[in-house]
């Protein structure tokens, strides 16, 4: 069967548009730039804050994710459960990326074990001052 | 031998005529029929396990004095652990009424001997089980009991829920807070545990931009929490974040109640009983507003989504996602709340009400995960 242009170019837009939702879901953008009256609320989604002020939107699916959990707990231990806003990560938002990349990996058990004692084992130089530079040099694989 | 006839099952109430609901998360009793009238009660739990208890009890106050009839309303919002909300739940109503029956009548008295004893025994339980199971000596709760009685409403409250009195005004209603609470972030809280210890300059440690009592906990007076009352407990095998790096003598945390004690007008509408985990979203004032404005089936439930509505705003995201969380991550975005709104107006109540005692308990067992 002949597909003409029309439809293959309607067949295109459409899967931009899948593929443009699909980087939307794991998404952020300058909090400088976005108040709250702009932040689309994204469904299926939520929210966190890296140190570096990028918010960060994900599905709602990455809650059972154990390095999510873990993150949050973290961000728990370093700045408590704030009962007047979103969540703050106190990393920054290179290295969420990175994590958000191995997460997307899919990695198997043994590495996500490792990940996460790297995590932990740093969380003691996560330091309000020098946590950029403590998180980037995370384990490296 | 006080045997409480009310303890029939966890989370059930005996009466079929009362039944209480659970839909996912959330327990509830959209509308019930105390001595003077309705209540409205619902919970939503957050935590991996339902730290909130609660309870409605009304008919008799005493074992010994029939005209002694009122309402007894307890929040219990645990830390730490379920433990010692549940313990307050199982206990402290069967303490009132054996205080009451001694005096023949409901007085400050009474309702703080129950919350006394309620520690001591709970710190009993603790000392039992220590070498078995330590971690009981961090878990604690607030506890917040209302009376109403004789015209008169007491509020008992150790910890940081609240009470709120909605007094109609003018066509509108106007919110009068009944409870005096017990939080290291209040000025009037502070101030009583710095002059309690004078000599301890780290009694109160800012973290995480909140005040908190030897850097751990928020509460300045808690029920249980046996690790910042007695100093035996302060040592392995209790967790290192719970161990304390000086010896003390005084007990830190006090479990006495502030009572308060009002005098019911006709303009009073109704008090609203509930943990923090409302108060965080909501203000006094809006919540009576809701109230005021709505109708009364299901009242409870409707505070408790008007909070959960806050909540997920503040997360920004949809409220219709955030009720989709499991428990245990879930509290990254909520507490565990607990809402109960007693009606005080005379509504038309059944004449022979005062003869069918009421008694439900809400919060356990609820949702738990591993």
């Amino acid at each position: 069967m002949m597909i003409n242009a029309k439809k293959l170019m309607k067949l295109a837009k459409k899967w931009q548009q899948r593929a443009a939702l699909k980087r939307k879901r794991i998404s952020f953008q300058r909090s400088s730039i976005t108040t709250s009256s702009q932040t689309a609320v994204e469904k299926g989604c939520f929210v966190v804050y890296t140190a570096d002020k990028i918010r960060f939107s994900f599905p709602l699916s990455y809650l059972s994710n154990t390095i999510v959990q873990e993150l949050l707990k973290i961000s728990e231990e370093e700045f408590g459960l704030p009962t007047e806003g979103p969540i703050t990560l106190p990393f920054d938002s290179a290295f969420l990326e990175y994590l958000i990349n191995l997460i997307q990996r899919r990695m198997d058990e043994d590495t996500e074990k490792a990940l996460l004692l790297s995590i932990s084992s740093a969380r003691s130089s996560f330091q309000p001052q020098q946590h950029c530079s403590a998180t980037q040099q995370l384990l490296v694989f | 031998m006080v045997k409480p006839c009310w303890r029939i099952g966890a989370g059930m109430e005996r009466s079929k005529i009362n039944p209480t609901k659970v839909d996912g998360l959330t327990w509830y009793k959209d509308l019930g029929l105390h001595t003077f009238g309705e209540f409205s009660m619902a919970m939503i739990q957050a935590n991996s396990v339902m730290e909130d208890q609660c309870q409605i009890e009304s008919g008799p106050l005493t074992f010994n004095n029939p005209t002694v009839q009122g309402t007894f309303v307890g929040v219990y919002d645990g830390h730490g652990g379920p433990e010692a909300s549940r313990f307050i739940a199982d206990n402290i109503f069967p303490k009132l009424k054996k205080f009451a029956s001694e005096g023949r009548e409901i007085s400050e008295q009474v309702i703080s001997k129950a919350f006394a004893e309620t520690d001591k025994d709970f710190l009993k339980t603790v000392t039992k089980q220590w070498p078995t199971n330590p971690q009981m000596a961090s878990v604690g709760s607030c506890c917040l009991a209302g009376v109403i009685c004789n015209g008169l409403v007491y509020i008992a409250n150790t910890g940081d829920s609240r009470a709120v009195l909605g007094r109609s005004e003018r066509g509108g209603v106007r919110a009068v807070q009944l409870s005096v609470e017990h939080n290291a972030n209040l000025e009037s809280a502070r101030q009583e545990l710095w002059s309690l210890h004078p000599n301890d300059p780290t009694i109160l440690v800012m973290k995480h931009r909140l005040w908190r009592v030897k850097g751990v906990i928020q509460v300045t007076r808690s029920i249980g929490d046996a690790y910042l009352k007695r100093a035996e407990f302060n040592r392995e095998p209790l967790l290192p974040k719970f161990r304390l790096p000086e010896h003390f003598t005084k007990p830190i945390l006090s479990a006495d109640p502030s009572v308060t004690i009002t005098r019911l007008s006709p303009q009073d509408e109704f008090i609203i009983l509930a943990s923090d985990g409302l108060w965080e979203h909501l203000s006094n004032q809006e919540a009576v507003d809701i109230v005021h404005n709505s109708p009364r089936q299901g009242i409870a439930r409707r505070l408790l989504k008007a909070a959960l509505k806050e909540a997920a705003k503040k997360r920004e995201m949809r409220y219709s996602d955030l009720t989709e969380i499991h428990p245990g991550v879930r509290r990254h975005f909520h507490d565990d709340i607990t809402v109960i709104v007693v009606y005080l107006n005379p509504h038309p109540v059944k004449t022979n009400s005062w003869a069918s005692p009421l008694s439900i308990r809400g919060g356990y067992p609820m949702h738990s995960t591993s």
